[in-house]
């Protein structure tokens, strides 16, 4: 049964093992918790920032056999949690960990918190989660 | 002279990241052939002025490697990085390993 | 004949668990390069790093809900490929302590399982160790 209530998803940590995860990055989870019935917002925060820049396709390194390795690639699971609707934040403070012109490259739709203040309220959620 | 290669994994805020540049200072001063790696989320202390220690490690004479895949992975633009780092990839890093005499420590 | 453990150029010792961060992707990056090198390798992997090429995995990740037609190889699939691929270059030994403690003593084919107290003869068979990752 889909629940009518809020949670707000804090996202921090980030690159969670790229060959273990594959597809199922932490963005996907949050993906999947939505699509389930679950009305979530997501603020990016710390490292998990680097998530909202647009970076391009990045070559996988090679595997076995002529193959690349299978990695995850969270920037698809963030281009579909938007494509879904989701509101996604990302923090400017921790975009500066990315380098001067990080915040002048992401990915678009993606909602820049320039004061704590611009953020998401947390008194507008019934939860938040980090996640 | 003694040959070193370090491998910092862990971002900037990460648990003793700023003790291990340290430890990579002191084996500068002591005399060694020196290289810092940095790769996985070690890579956002090669962001420009993001770390003061690092300054000291260069500023001694130290060699500093930047992974390039994890820098791309994180989204740090080339311009962005410290302009003495070397963008290196793991050719490069197995090349140095196989370096005989040479000591690796991985943090 | 009495089994010995092949000589390596370099010993990757894989402490740090699966899932936490990218150590475990860095540490395939590095074993490819070195065999790419002509490198001889071993790996030995101690705590949560054992259960990566549990058989218990298989040789798939369990299915995308999203995509049923996708397969995505295990890492114990991953690491089988590259096993397959450098039979006489690359050795991969699992703790059998830390495999047990970590329910994973059943390991893929060509994964050799070593008690805790033969780990010192791995060190003596390479020219140097780098080890990855704390439990």
């Amino acid at each position: 049964m889909a629940d009518s209530r809020s949670t707000l998803l804090i996202v921090e940590r980030a690159h969670r093992g790229a060959v273990e995860t594959q597809f199922s990055d932490e963005l996907y989870f949050v993906r999947a918790l939505h699509r389930m019935g679950g009305s979530v917002d997501v603020l990016l925060r710390g490292p998990a920032t680097g998530y909202a820049i647009d970076t391009g396709p990045v070559p996988a390194p090679p595997g076995a056999h002529g193959t690349d390795l299978p990695l995850a690639d969270p920037r698809r699971s963030l281009r579909a949690l938007l494509a879904d609707g989701v509101p996604v934040w990302a923090e400017e403070a921790g975009l500066a960990l990315f380098g001067a012109s990080a915040a002048t490259r992401l990915i678009p739709d993606v909602r820049l918190v320039v004061r704590d203040d611009d953020g998401p309220d947390w008194s507008a959620y019934d939860r938040v989660w980090f996640f | 002279m003694d040959a070193y290669l370090l491998i910092e994994s862990a971002g900037p805020a990460g648990a003793g990241g700023d003790r291990f540049v340290g430890d990579a200072c002191r084996l500068v001063r002591q005399g060694g052939d020196v290289t810092l790696l940095l790769t996985q989320d070690g890579v956002l202390g090669a962001v420009a002025d993001s770390s003061p220690r690092l300054g000291d490690y260069l500023g001694a004479g130290g060699a500093l490697w930047v992974d390039a895949f994890s820098l791309r992975r994180r989204g740090v633009a080339e311009e962005d990085v410290e302009p003495r780092a070397r963008l290196v990839d793991m050719d490069d890093v197995a090349a140095r390993l196989l370096r005989p005499g040479l000591r690796a420590v991985w943090h | 004949m009495v089994w010995t453990v092949p000589h390596s150029d370099v010993m990757l010792k894989i402490l740090g668990a699966p899932h936490q961060d990218d150590l475990v992707t860095s540490a395939l990056r590095l074993t490819r390069a070195l065999l790419d090198q002509d490198a001889r390798v071993q790996v030995w992997t101690c705590g949560d790093a054992t259960r990566l090429t549990s058989a218990a995995l298989g040789a798939d990740k369990p299915l995308d809900p999203a995509d049923h037609r996708a397969r995505h190889p295990s890492t114990a699939a991953v690491i089988g490929d590259l096993l397959a691929a450098h039979p006489e270059r690359l050795h991969w030994y699992v703790c059998r302590f830390c495999a047990a403690d970590r329910a994973a003593p059943e390991q893929i084919p060509g994964v050799r399982t070593r008690p805790p107290s033969r780990f010192w003869e791995h060190v003596r068979a390479t020219d140097k160790v780098l080890a990855l990752g704390v439990c």
